[in-house]
């Protein structure tokens, strides 16, 4: 939970990748060389078979990594890998709800111990997250919370209310991930609405493809996530180098 | 929320309690109770519900922590719920375990751990804490919400107000809570897992049922066209050649196959679409597996003036081409999905993709009864129709009640449609159907209660077939409108507190059904429905000869013929 705080001191760059994608041992080195880069957070998404928030970027990257053989554990291998690696950059894993849970308690238990940081399940709201937050808070995993264009102010606060760690993770956009040629107009107002109803730092993401909307993200908001934009480049065989380059001509402000 | 009960006192009701979702329950050992059990009992119960994840507390009022040492050494109780001076007084024994500790006015103890201990207030305020907790004392279905408002607990627990008389529990009466309390549920089956994005759309669509679907304007225009334009009510029929060929005599079909567009599908169709129309959206999207939903919201779009797109899985859209025809021609724009199997399951993800962006124009006109609430909920609602007509038919042409009413389920949308309306007269047995395909193995049938377990899938939770990873299964049946790898939340729940039963009826035996009927009635049926049939032909045998049998038809086979005829598996040389 220390390293996303340490993410957000300064800005958080914070990538995306599907883990499992080339391979466990390659996607790691992948993961490796984003934080070699100005990334200080790494989201790990876990592959899904039918992962309805995902546009076609990253549904192809999950049915890669699934063709590969990619597990859950072994999902959390990848994590594992990363952090043993490095114990600085900070590492959130992002899921769907049904392969995880099963064993809820026992997931999120090997999560921590491979060395993530925070945990973010997709399609699972507020509404439905029951023993959730408890786990976390025991665990000492933050729980990182998606407020959408959608939210009403209300619930936005009811939601937020008693979350003290981790992140605001803003889905800036309608529809699922994948690249976008701009920011949505109502960028500035969304964050001021979310600030007033909490003091958490705030990641925005969904679309991002160009260091001209990184900037203008990393003007208003504490962070910034890029997703398909850096999972399309391993579509064709890139080396960790260049994909590190990428994110780094990416993330330079 | 946590739900506990306190006070279970039999094998049977903790059974139905567990498979009602319940998160705990409570015996008791005290002497002064009417809810006193023991140790036999006890054992009985806890081996009751053992398969669910419902966890045993042990409520101790006035046992000294020796005896609750004891009681708690023989049965293994899960959670510890200390009332009373003697048994708090033990409270350093018991901190291997999570207790729920019932508060007084004094400072909680040092030892209770918030990572795993609860405290109970009754009666009293509970106070801000770190701790989660549970609020008790006489609460009910009445003063429930009002209670939740107030003091936001984690927990409710229950006992008095869900009985019928002074230590005896009522099933009804903890549905009828349970419904309060977690009105998107079906018993522990349901809920809306959606990204948070849908969320908002979706509480539109909740407030849209309850105050226009539900209003009687809405229902009179509603039923309206059902019998002007749909051509309701369909005709019960007594098929006595079908039934004399298979053994019987009593077989009725309801013949939702007369619909305009050839199935039940267009009674939620018409229903969604006309909803849409009156809340101000001018688009429809839709899935379609044997592309009858497809049509009849095509139709229903045509007539009502809104655009329509249908997402279809390419493999589907090959087996049922006439219908993807009968769709564009309808003015329809039809989108095959390539993805993952390409059937009904594919074509419900790119839906949900599509309405995520276009939630603000858009209606998604969900085709069976699953999904988010309020999905699973409207499409019943529209459904019921069918077995509301269908009882009154029968008890005119039979003179009484089916024995038992058999359905076909792929979402599960015809099924409850009929099963609603004789769910209340436990003596009338529920079938539904479910697509055996060409074998046990994961990936050759869509039998998901026959090797599903439980998982989320589409929004809702319920028993979904996946391998031990979680990651979806591929389903195969020759019907595409059952070849799917979760089914709608109320059938699970039915099947969990064992109301209805679920077997299966494979593609064989399907085939044959389709011919018997074709050639003893005259009487095309889908392939889907075919399910119910063939599953009734196989059973025939161990039924009583004059058993009252109600099937519903729930479609016909038109769009069925052209891949049957090409697959050579058709007696058509006569
Ligand atoms: C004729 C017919 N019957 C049954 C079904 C299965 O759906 P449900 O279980 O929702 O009734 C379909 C689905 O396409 C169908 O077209």
């Amino acid at each position: 939970m220390l390293r996303i705080n340490q993410a957000f001191k300064d800005k958080a760059k914070v990538a995306y990748l599907t883990a499992g994608d080339g391979g466990i041992n390659k996607s790691a080195e992948y993961f490796l060389a984003l934080a070699d880069s100005s990334v200080n957070l790494l989201e790990v998404g876990i592959p899904y078979s039918d992962p309805v928030a995902d546009g076609p970027v990253i549904q192809a990257a999950m049915e890669r990594s699934l063709l590969s053989g990619t597990t859950v554990d072994s999902s959390l291998e990848v994590v594992k890998k990363i952090r043993e690696k490095n114990k600085d950059v900070a590492i959130i894993i992002f899921t769907y709800y049904n392969p995880i849970h099963h064993h809820l308690y026992d997931f999120l238990n090997k999560a921590k111990e491979s060395g993530a940081d925070g945990i973010l399940v997709v399609d699972l709201p507020y509404e439905e997250s029951g023993n959730y937050h408890h786990y976390c808070k025991s665990l000492g995993l933050s729980p990182i919370t998606v407020i959408a264009p959608s939210t009403s102010a209300e619930r936005m606060k009811d939601i937020l209310a008693n979350l003290n760690t981790g992140f605001v993770y803003y889905a800036c956009q309608k529809g699922t991930t994948g690249a976008r040629t701009g920011l949505p107009d109502d960028l500035p107002v969304q964050i001021a609405n979310i600030r007033k109803v909490t003091n958490l730092p705030i990641a925005v993401g969904f679309g991002v493809a160009n260091s001209t909307m990184v900037k203008e993200i990393l003007n208003i908001a504490d962070g910034c996530v890029v997703g398909s934009y850096l999972v399309k480049k391993l579509e064709d065989e890139i080396t960790p180098e260049e994909l590190k380059v990428s994110a780094q001509e990416l993330f330079t402000i | 929320m946590l739900i506990k009960i306190c006070g279970v006192t039999t094998p049977e009701m903790a059974q139905k309690v567990a498979a009602s979702g319940v998160d705990y329950i409570g015996l008791l050992f005290t002497k002064h109770s009417p809810r006193q059990i023991n140790m036999d009992t006890a054992k009985l119960i806890i081996d009751s519900i053992k398969d669910y994840p419902t966890q045993v507390v042990g409520v101790f009022f006035d046992e000294t922590p020796t005896q609750i040492a004891q009681i708690d050494a023989e049965l293994g109780l899960d959670v510890i719920q200390l009332h009373g001076d003697l048994p708090r007084s033990g409270v350093n024994d018991f901190t291997h375990k999570p207790i729920i500790y019932v508060a007084d006015e004094n400072n909680l103890p040092e030892v209770l751990n918030p990572a795993k201990d609860f405290i109970l207030y009754e009666d009293i305020t509970p106070k801000s804490t770190e701790f989660r907790y549970f609020i008790a004392g006489g609460i009910d279905k009445d003063n429930v919400t009002a209670l939740i408002d107030k003091h936001s607990p984690h927990g409710i627990d229950l006992s008095s107000g869900v009985e019928i008389e002074r230590g005896k529990k009522d099933f009804n009466k903890i549905r009828e809570f349970l419904a309060v309390v977690k009105p998107s549920y079906y018993g522990a089956f349901g809920g809306m897992f959606v990204p948070e994005l849908l969320i908002d759309p979706i509480k539109n669509l909740i407030s849209a049922y309850k105050n226009i679907v539900l209003s009687d304007e809405f229902h009179a225009e509603f039923i309206d066209l059902l019998n002007n334009y749909v051509g309701r009510p369909t005709a019960l029929t007594h098929v006595k050649n079908f039934a004399h060929a298979i053994g019987l005599e009593n077989v009725y079909l309801k013949r939702e196959d007369l619909t305009h567009t050839g199935a039940h599908k267009i009674n939620n169709a018409l229903g969604q679409c006309l909803l849409a129309k009156k809340i101000g959206k001018t688009r429809i999207i839709a899935e379609t597996g044997a592309g009858q939903h497809g049509v009849a919201t095509a139709t229903a779009c045509a007539m009502l003036g809104l655009e329509c797109v249908v997402y279809m899985g390419q493999v589907d859209a090959e087996r049922q081409a006439p219908n993807v025809a009968k769709m564009r021609l309808l003015g329809a724009k039809v989108i095959p999905v390539t993805d993952g199997s390409a059937t009904l399951k594919d074509a419900v993800n790119e839906a949900l993709r599509d309405w995520a962006s276009s939630y603000e124009a858009t209606h998604y006109c969900l085709g069976t009864a699953l999904g988010p609430y309020p999905f699973p909920q409207i499409c019943a609602h529209f459904q019921s129709v069918i077995g509301k007509e269908a009882k009154v038919q029968f008890a005119k042409q039979s003179g009484g009640v089916p024995d038992v009413v058999i359905a076909c389920v792929g979402g599960g949308s015809n099924a409850i449609g009929i099963f609603q309306e004789f769910l209340s007269d436990e003596n009338i047995k529920l079938v539904g159907v479910e697509a055996g395909g060409i074998g046990d193995k994961v990936g050759e049938n869509a039998a998901r209660f026959q090797s599903g377990r439980l998982g989320v899938l589409h929004g809702n939770k319920t028993y979904v077939l996946q391998s031990d990873d979680g990651q979806i299964a591929d389903t195969h049946s020759i019907s595409a409108g059952l070849d799917y790898a979760a089914v709608g939340p109320w059938h699970a729940d039915l099947f969990a507190i064992k109301r209805a039963s679920y077997d299966v009826c494979s593609d064989s035996e399907a085939l044959a059904a389709f011919q018997l009927l074709t050639r003893t009635e005259g009487i095309i049926p889908a392939l889907e429905s075919s399910h119910a049939l063939g599953y009734l032909m196989r059973i025939a045998k161990d039924l009583p000869k004059n058993t009252k049998v109600l099937v519903n038809l729930s479609g016909r086979g038109d769009k069925d013929l052209p891949a049957l005829l090409a697959k050579g598996v058709l007696d058509v040389t006569n």
